[in-house]
C-alpha cells in the first residue's frame, strides 16, 4: 500500500470521489485547472503551449479521457502459484490530442480524492507507468478523433534476453535481479531486498530470458514480480500478506477514524 | 512489506470458494536428466498442498528454507471474486483485503478510472483438475528444458576473465571448455574425461611473443603433442621433446622422415630410388647420379650393380687393401700377394722389365754386349747393372757361389783365380811373368 496524506486517508473515510489525471509521454501541454490545454490566438493562428513534464497536473483529465482501464495480476493463470511475471496492462479511449504522441510513450495515470464540494483535494497517486504498445484512431459520430491506446508496464521488457553482464558467476540472486532492473531501467522497490535474504547463487543465465531469470529467483521465495505504481520492480510472496484484522467500520464499511487512525477490533 | 485494507460492504457482488489447505511441501524441479527422470530438491510431506517450483539451480537448502517460510506463516489461501468494490486506490497488489466477512489478499485488480474507481479484485482458484484439457503452464514447459548437469560460470575481476561452460553425461563423460583471459595471455582449454578413454585434453596460449597449441591424453596411454610458434621459430614437440623446427635457417627434423616421393635440392627421391638427372640404372646420361635398389651409378664413369658388380673408368684407391679371398691382396703400399699369377705383358721391378722373353734391366731393351742378359729361351738373360751384390760396389759385378752352364759364353772373365773343369782346377799363375792360367 503506498503511502498516503492524512487528508486521503481522512477523505477515504468520507464521502469523495476520484479525480483521474494521464500523463502521457515525458512533455505536455500547458493546460488549465480542469485539465483542457490552453489555447493562444484565434482561428488558424492558434498554439498550445508545450511544458516538460511536472505530474498530474500536467496531464489529460476526465474531459478528454473517454475511458481508462488498468488490469494487474500476480498469478499468470487462475491457480495460485509462484515464480510469475506478469506485465499490467492499460487501455485508454479518450480525445486524440494535438501534437505527436512519440513511440512507446509513457503512461501514468494518477488519481486523487476530493471532497463533494470540491473543497478539499488529496495528493495526486500514482497508479502504474505504463508504455504505450498499440494505438488506434478512429472517428466517432461526432467527426471527432478518438484515439484508442493499449500499454504494458515495464515487466513487458522482461521478455528480452538476459542482458549482457559484468559481474562474476555465480553471482547473488540480488545481483542479478539489479542486473535485470537495471536493463529494464527501472528501480528495485525496497520491499523486495527484505525478501530476498536466502543468499543463493546462480550461474550466468545463458539462453534465458529476463522473465525466466525473474521466475526462477522469484519462486525461490515463492514469490510472484509485479510493478508497483511507482514503477519500481517488486517481489510479492504468497507468505507477506498479513494477518487479518478487522477495522471498527459504519454501516457501509468505511472504518471509522479517531485522530486519523483506524481502530482495531 | 503488504499491508491491508477493506471494502466492507462497499462491493456489487461477491463469490467465494472454499479455502485451500495449507502448504506441507516444497518441491523444486531443476529439469530432467538424460534419461528423462525429473531432478528435484524437496522438504515437507505430503500432509497438505504441495508448492512446486521451477528452478535449475535450485538447492535442498533453497527448498528447506521456503518450506519453514510457508510453516512459519501459516500461509492460506482464500479464493474469492469481488467485483465494483470499491478498494483504497492506495492498495497495491499483496495487500490483505476485507471484503464484509471475508479476508483474503489482492492478488488481481482490473481498475477502472472513474469518479468511483471500482476494481474487480479477486484470489483465483481455479484448480487444474477441473479442466479435462490441462494446460501446460509457462513453468512447466520450462520444466521440460534440458538443463541436467550442465553448468557454466564466467568469472571476471580486475586482472582476469574467466568463462567455463561443463557438462557431465553417462554417455558423453565429463565435459568441460575455458576460456581465461589476462592482460598478458589468452588460453582456450577443452577437456574430455571418460573411463574409456581416460583424459583428453587440448590447449591454445597466445601471449605477445608467441602462440602454442598442446593435445594430451593421460591415463592409460599418455602422450602429448602439440606446437609452439615465435617470432623466430616454429616447432612440433611430441611430450617433453622437439621433433621438428624450423627457422630462417630451414628444417631441422629430430626423429626420422617417411616420404615416399619428394624433391629436395634437385634430388627426385622415388619409391625405389633417389637420383639427380640420372633417372635410372644404366642411364645414358653423362652426368648425374643414381641411387636406387638396383643400383648406383654416377655418370658414365662408375657404375655397382646391387650384386656388387663395380664398371669405373678410373679407380683410384688411396688407402687399405683390396683382397680377393685368401688368394690375392694388395696393400696401401703396394705390397702383392698372389698365391698364383699369371702375367702376359711387361713387369717392370723399378728399373728392371720382365718380358715374356728378357730380364732387362734400365733401359735396355736388347743384348748390347754391355753386361747384361738379353735373349729369349736360346739367349738367355741380361742384366745391364742388373744383377749386383745388395749393397755391393760392383754394379757390373756377376757374383755367384757357383754356376752351372751347358756352354757358356764370355767375353772376358776377370778377377778369377781358378777354374774347376771336370775336377781339373785351373789356377791363375804366372809364367815366366805372365799370367797365364795354369792346369795344374
Amino acid at each position: 500500500m503506498q503511502n498516503t496524506s492524512a487528508l486521503y486517508k481522512r477523505l477515504l473515510t468520507e464521502e469523495h470521489y476520484v479525480e483521474t489525471r494521464l500523463v502521457v509521454g515525458e512533455s505536455g501541454l500547458l493546460v488549465e485547472e480542469s485539465g483542457l490545454a490552453l489555447i493562444f490566438g484565434v482561428g488558424a493562428n492558434t498554439t498550445r503551449i508545450l511544458v516538460e513534464q511536472g505530474g498530474a497536473e500536467d496531464g489529460f483529465s476526465e474531459a478528454v479521457i473517454i475511458s481508462m482501464k488498468t488490469y494487474r495480476r500476480l498469478f499468470a493463470g487462475t491457480v495460485p502459484s509462484v515464480g510469475n511475471v506478469v506485465a499490467g496492462e492499460i487501455e485508454i479511449t479518450m480525445l486524440k490530442p494535438l501534437g505527436t504522441i512519440p513511440r512507446m510513450a509513457q503512461l501514468i495515470p494518477y488519481i486523487r480524492l476530493s471532497s463533494v464540494d470540491g473543497a478539499e483535494k488529496s495528493e495526486w497517486i500514482k497508479k502504474g507507468v505504463y508504455y504505450i504498445d498499440t494505438r488506434d484512431t478512429t472517428q466517432n459520430v461526432d467527426d471527432i478523433e478518438v484515439l484508442t491506446i493499449h500499454g504494458f508496464d515495464a515487466l513487458a521488457k522482461t521478455q528480452a534476453d538476459y542482458p549482457s553482464s559484468s559481474i562474476s558467476y555465480p553471482a547473488l540472486d540480488t545481483d542479478i535481479v539489479q542486473e535485470i532492473a537495471n536493463a529494464m531501467g527501472v528501480p528495485v522497490d525496497e520491499r523486495t531486498w527484505a525478501i530476498m535474504t536466502g543468499g543463493y547463487r546462480y550461474g550466468l543465465p545463458v539462453g534465458y530470458s529476463q522473465a525466466e531469470v525473474l521466475s526462477f529467483i522469484g519462486a525461490a521465495y515463492g514469490g510472484n514480480w509485479t510493478m508497483t505504481d511507482d514503477g519500481a520492480l517488486r517481489l510479492v510472496t504468497l507468505m507477506e500478506m498479513p494477518t487479518e484484522s478487522r477495522y471498527l467500520t459504519d454501516e457501509f464499511g468505511y472504518a471509522l477514524l479517531i485522530g486519523g487512525d483506524r481502530i482495531l477490533v | 512489506m503488504s499491508d491491508r485494507t477493506s471494502v466492507g460492504q462497499s462491493v456489487a457482488a461477491l463469490r467465494v470458494s472454499p479455502e485451500f489447505d495449507a502448504y506441507s511441501k516444497v518441491v523444486i524441479h531443476l529439469g530432467e536428466d538424460d534419461d528423462g527422470n525429473d531432478v528435484t530438491y524437496q522438504a515437507g510431506d505430503d500432509s497438505g498442498r504441495t508448492l512446486e517450483i521451477t528452478n535449475p539451480w535450485g538447492t535442498q537448502e533453497m527448498a528447506d528454507n521456503l518450506l519453514q517460510q510457508l510453516l512459519r506463516r501459516g500461509l492460506l489461501y482464500q479464493p474469492y471474486t469481488a467485483e465494483r468494490a470499491l478498494v483504497d486506490p492506495s492498495a497495491e497488489l499483496g495487500d490483505g483485503i476485507s471484503i464484509a466477512d471475508l479476508y483474503s489478499g489482492i492478488y488481481s485488480q482490473d481498475l477502472t478510472f472513474n469518479g468511483l474507481l471500482a476494481s474487480d479484485i479477486s484470489a483465483p482458484a481455479d484448480e487444474e483438475i477441473d479442466h479435462e484439457f490441462p494446460f501446460v503452464s509457462q513453468e512447466q514447459r520450462q520444466y521440460k528444458r534440458e538443463t541436467a548437469r550442465l553448468s557454466s560460470r564466467i568469472s571476471i575481476t580486475a586482472t582476469q576473465i574467466e568463462a567455463e561452460v561443463a557438462r557431465a553425461s553417462a554417455a558423453e563423460g565429463t565435459l568441460s571448455s575455458r576460456i581465461t583471459q589476462t592482460a598478458s595471455q589468452i588460453s582456450i582449454e577443452v577437456s574430455r574425461a571418460t573411463a574409456a578413454e581416460g583424459t583428453l585434453s587440448s590447449r591454445i596460449t597466445q601471449n605477445a611473443n608467441s602462440i602454442a597449441a598442446k593435445v594430451s591424453a593421460s591415463g592409460g596411454s599418455s602422450s602429448s603433442f602439440g606446437w609452439e610458434l615465435t617470432s623466430s621459430m616454429w616447432r612440433l614437440f611430441s611430450g617433453g621433446t622437439t621433433v621438428l623446427t624450423a627457422d630462417r635457417n630451414g628444417l631441422t627434423v629430430n626423429g626420422t622422415i617417411n616420404s615416399r616421393m619428394g624433391n629436395i635440392g634437385g634430388f627426385t627421391i622415388g619409391q625405389n630410388a633417389i637420383y639427380n638427372n640420372l633417372s635410372s640404372f644404366g642411364g645414358t646420361q653423362s652426368t648425374g647420379v643414381y641411387l636406387g635398389t638396383n643400383g648406383i651409378q654416377l655418370g658414365q664413369g662408375f657404375r655397382v650393380t646391387s650384386a656388387g658388380a663395380v664398371t669405373a673408368s678410373n679407380l683410384a684407391i688411396t688407402g687399405g687393401s683390396i683382397s680377393i679371398g685368401d688368394n690375392f691382396r694388395v696393400d696401401s703400399s703396394g705390397n702383392v700377394q698372389a698365391n698364383n699369377m699369371t702375367l702376359s705383358g711387361t713387369l717392370r721391378v723399378g728399373g728392371s722389365t720382365i718380358t715374356a722373353d728378357a730380364l732387362r734391366s734400365g733401359a735396355q731393351s736388347a743384348y748390347n754386349n754391355s753386361s747384361y742378359w738379353s735373349g729369349g729361351a736360346s739367349g738367355g738373360y741380361g742384366f745391364s747393372n742388373a744383377i749386383k751384390e745388395t749393397g755391393g760396389t760392383y754394379p757390373s759385378f756377376f757374383r755367384a757361389t757357383a754356376m752351372q752352364a751347358d756352354r757358356m759364353n764370355v767375353y772376358r772373365l776377370t778377377g778369377v783365380e781358378y777354374i774347376t773343369f771336370r775336377g781339373y782346377t785351373a789356377y791363375v799363375t804366372t809364367i815366366d811373368g805372365k799370367r797365364v792360367l795354369a792346369l795344374l
